[in-house]
């Protein structure tokens, strides 16, 4: 063969050869799908309805099904005396793409400082247990410091605004985890009796409360570390300015009420939602995957516990 | 630049300046117009070292050979950088952090030959590095001992105690692998290890081999890792980046190393080369990563092979072989996925609380470093041709690498495909050096 049939072929061979390539991942075993149940429940004793809910992990390889059935499920819920057995209401209609169920408290009263334990069985052969204390029902001494500042802002007008310093005194002797939740309420003249919650929307951001998956909050959760049994502020808002000299009429309130919520929580809801704030899939160049909280032996999830303080402050 | 003096014949020395650069980066470059440079962010990061070493060797009697030295090494690091040119929104950033340290040296060790079957080395080395503010300062003994039992089997033994500087940093997702090289600080403590290895060497003189056994335990303190869900960057992100400092983006654990190591040598004869095989485990433990259990490092190999033959066919033309053999490295990859809710107790009318369905897919790894990638392995031949000119050698070589085109995976990614109204998850590779034929001329005068 002359030289110059061979270089064609040639070239075209070193192309294919020495070409970097993207194909299916070969030589390697894929990590074993082994379904496991996911336990996702909170109970507390200031909540109206304790559901617990049960659905079931998927495959990430091979066939995906939109759901991987988790069979019939026996749900038993103890607080170490008594056992109940829990019914199942209906499907999640909220996620129609996984198979769940929730399962209602009843026959079983979710008191303070009792621990409960929770085993789930399916006739698939898939089993999960888990436990969690509801917190002592403590007295926290929620407090509120207002401090109203009156400046003029950059178009020069009159402007007044509005700081809170919400406080809590942390009961000594024993490691405390915090949630905290505030509410604006105001009743505005321009409405008559209508109630609204203007400001809720303003203040949605500072809201500790996750409406969305994917955006948790940075600072959701608090703990005691360094502060046993000492009065510290947990968090500090400034409301939106006013301008009080030329107010608009539809701002104009007749009383306004700051609604505070506390939940003080066992340390497995503060270890899961802490989990959730680093939470990263890890599929980016310099970013490492972080693997959620869970306290299910034998499954996957969470089952923790909180009781909640409020207080309602009047702030006009 | 080496100087060597030579004082007399029992007493000489070496004096070394010596200047190092390492850089690695990765860059995002968008252009809205042709030659305009509309956005441009860059990460490097990078080590330069100027190095001043002072080594002095002396043989005051045929039992004893004295060496001793100091070494000072001014450390540039750049573990951070990001810049962006936004010309359009008129951002201008330019994000260098930069640290350097100064780590410092002084040494004397004895080789010491009391009896012809036995050599005992013996060495104190002090040690010290300062950061900005902090000074660090160690003692590092180490002793090895070889003991000849007849004139073909030896038996040897050693331990050591040291301190790394510097850090090496690596990700354990699938994604691409990004190793960095970051310096100890005033919150980063340095690296600290002790390692101890046994060993026993025969030389089967009839066949010009020696056949060598190696056993080593290693652990280290102050290993550094990333904390879970960490970032090293955000390119999309140039606020947050320029705020953002490494030091926050690391956590502090242990780990250990040991193993065993196999070497077959043939060093005379027209066909020379080695088999070696090592077989080893690295673990490690973070007591804020994966729950506090140890999982094994992402460079845990558990067999390592290299094969080199060098065959000299005449005066004038060689053959050379290797071939190389190793475990792929562990690497985290979720096994399922799962729905999860947060807890988000609303306001629902009145005083009640209730959570609602806001959720998301929360991932199962199993344990961290779960997945093995494939193992690399390949092999390389190569023919060089000699030829002595009258000016000193010249060599043609005719290399191939990856001669039989493996497909070794330099990273992994996970994605959906559809097929038939099905889905398929699927997990995707990037090979980089396939077969890669060259060519080289070599002169040597």
């Amino acid at each position: 063969m002359k030289l110059p049939n061979i270089l064609p072929w040639f070239i075209v061979l070193m192309s294919v050869l020495t070409t970097s390539c993207r194909k299916d991942a070969s030589y390697v075993s894929l990590p074993e799908f082994k379904q496991k149940l996911v336990v996702n429940a909170f109970l507390s004793p200031d909540q109206a309805l304790n559901e617990i809910y049960i659905s079931s992990t998927k495959r990430r390889f091979g066939e995906l099904y939109a759901m991987e059935p988790v069979g019939n499920l026996n749900v038993f819920l103890s607080d170490g005396t008594d056992e109940v057995k829990l019914d199942t209401t209906q499907n999640d209609v909220t996620v129609p793409y996984i198979i769940g169920y929730n399962f209602i408290v009843k026959n079983m009263p979710i008191t303070a400082g009792k621990t409960y334990y929770l085993k789930v069985i399916s006739n698939k052969g898939l089993t999960a247990e888990t436990s969690c204390t509801i917190p002592v029902k403590r007295d926290f001494k929620i407090e509120v410091d207002t401090n109203s500042v009156k400046s003029v802002d950059e178009v020069g007008r009159n402007i007044s605004t509005l700081y809170a310093n919400l406080s809590i005194t942390d009961f000594p002797g024993e490691t405390n985890f915090y949630r905290l939740l505030y509410i604006y309420q105001d009743y505005r003249i321009h409405h008559g009796s209508f109630k609204s919650f203007s400001l809720k929307s303003y203040l949605m951001a500072e809201v500790p409360v996750t409406h969305v998956y994917q955006q948790w909050e940075g600072d959701i959760m608090y703990n005691d570390n360094g502060r046993d049994g000492k009065k510290f502020v947990i968090r500090s808002i400034e409301f939106p300015s006013v301008n009080y000299t030329d107010p608009n009429p539809y701002f104009i309130t007749d009383s306004a009420f700051l609604r505070i919520y506390l939940l003080n929580t066992d340390k497995p809801y503060n270890d899961f939602h802490q989990s959730l704030l680093n939470y990263s899939l890890g599929d980016a160049p310099f970013t490492e995957p972080s693997f959620l909280y869970s306290n299910v032996k034998d499954g996957v999830g969470i089952f923790a516990a909180y009781t909640v303080d409020s207080v309602i402050f009047r702030l006009k | 630049m080496r100087w060597n003096h030579l004082f007399n014949n029992k007493l000489f020395s070496n004096t070394s300046a010596i200047f190092s650069n390492y850089s690695f980066g990765i860059y995002d470059k968008f252009k809205v117009k042709k030659d305009s440079a509309d956005y441009y962010a860059e990460y490097y990061s990078g080590i330069r070292d100027f190095t001043l070493k002072y080594d002095i060797d002396w043989l005051p009697n045929p039992k004893h050979w004295i060496k001793a030295g100091a070494v000072s090494i001014y450390h540039r690091f750049n573990p951070h950088a990001y810049v962006v040119e936004d010309v359009p929104n008129n951002t201008h950033i330019k994000d260098v952090q930069n640290t350097t340290g100064i780590e410092s040296g002084i040494y004397a060790e004895d080789t010491w030959q009391p009896v012809q079957s036995l050599k005992v080395n013996g060495g104190l080395r002090f040690s010290h590095f300062m950061a900005t503010k902090n000074q660090y300062h160690f003692f590092e003994p180490r002793i090895s001992i070889a003991w000849r039992l007849k004139n073909d089997i030896a038996l040897k033994g050693s331990y050591a105690s040291m301190n790394q500087y510097i850090h090496m940093l690596s990700n354990t997702g699938i994604s691409l692998p990004t190793d960095l090289w970051v310096p100890t600080t005033d919150k980063v403590k340095p690296q600290q290890s002790q390692q101890l290895a046994l060993g026993m060497v025969k030389d089967f003189s009839r066949h010009d081999l020696t056949f060598s056994i190696e056993g080593y335990y290693k652990k280290m303190n102050n290993v550094i890792g990333y904390k879970e869900g960490a970032t090293f960057i955000v390119l999309d992100d140039p606020n947050t980046a320029a705020s953002k400092n490494w030091e926050e983006t690391i956590t502090v654990g242990r780990a250990w190393s040991y193993g065993l190591e196999f070497l077959l040598q043939k060093k005379e004869g027209r066909l020379t080369g080695w088999i070696g095989y090592t077989l080893s485990w690295t673990q490690m433990q973070f007591d804020s990563l994966n729950f506090g259990k140890k999982f094994y490092a992402r460079y845990d190999r558990r067999h390592d092979i290299s094969a080199v033959a060098i065959y000299k066919l005449s005066d004038h033309i060689t053959l050379s072989g290797t071939w190389v053999y190793g475990t792929g490295n562990a690497v985290t990859l979720p096994s399922s996925d799962y729905y999860i809710n947060a807890n988000t107790p609303l306001l629902g009318g009145t005083n009640h609380f209730y959570y609602n369905s806001g959720g998301g897919v929360g991932f199962d790894y199993g344990q961290k470093n779960n997945f093995r990638m494939a193992a690399y392995h390949r092999l390389d031949l190569g023919i060089q041709f000699h030829k002595i000119k009258k000016w000193g050698e010249r060599t043609w070589e005719l290399s191939v690498y990856n001669v039989y085109n493996r497909m070794n995976p330099f990273f992994y990614y996970s994605g959906t495909e559809y097929k038939n109204d099905k889905s398929y998850g699927v997990l995707k590779q990037v090979t980089l050096f396939p077969f890669i034929p060259s060519f080289s001329y070599n002169i040597k005068f």
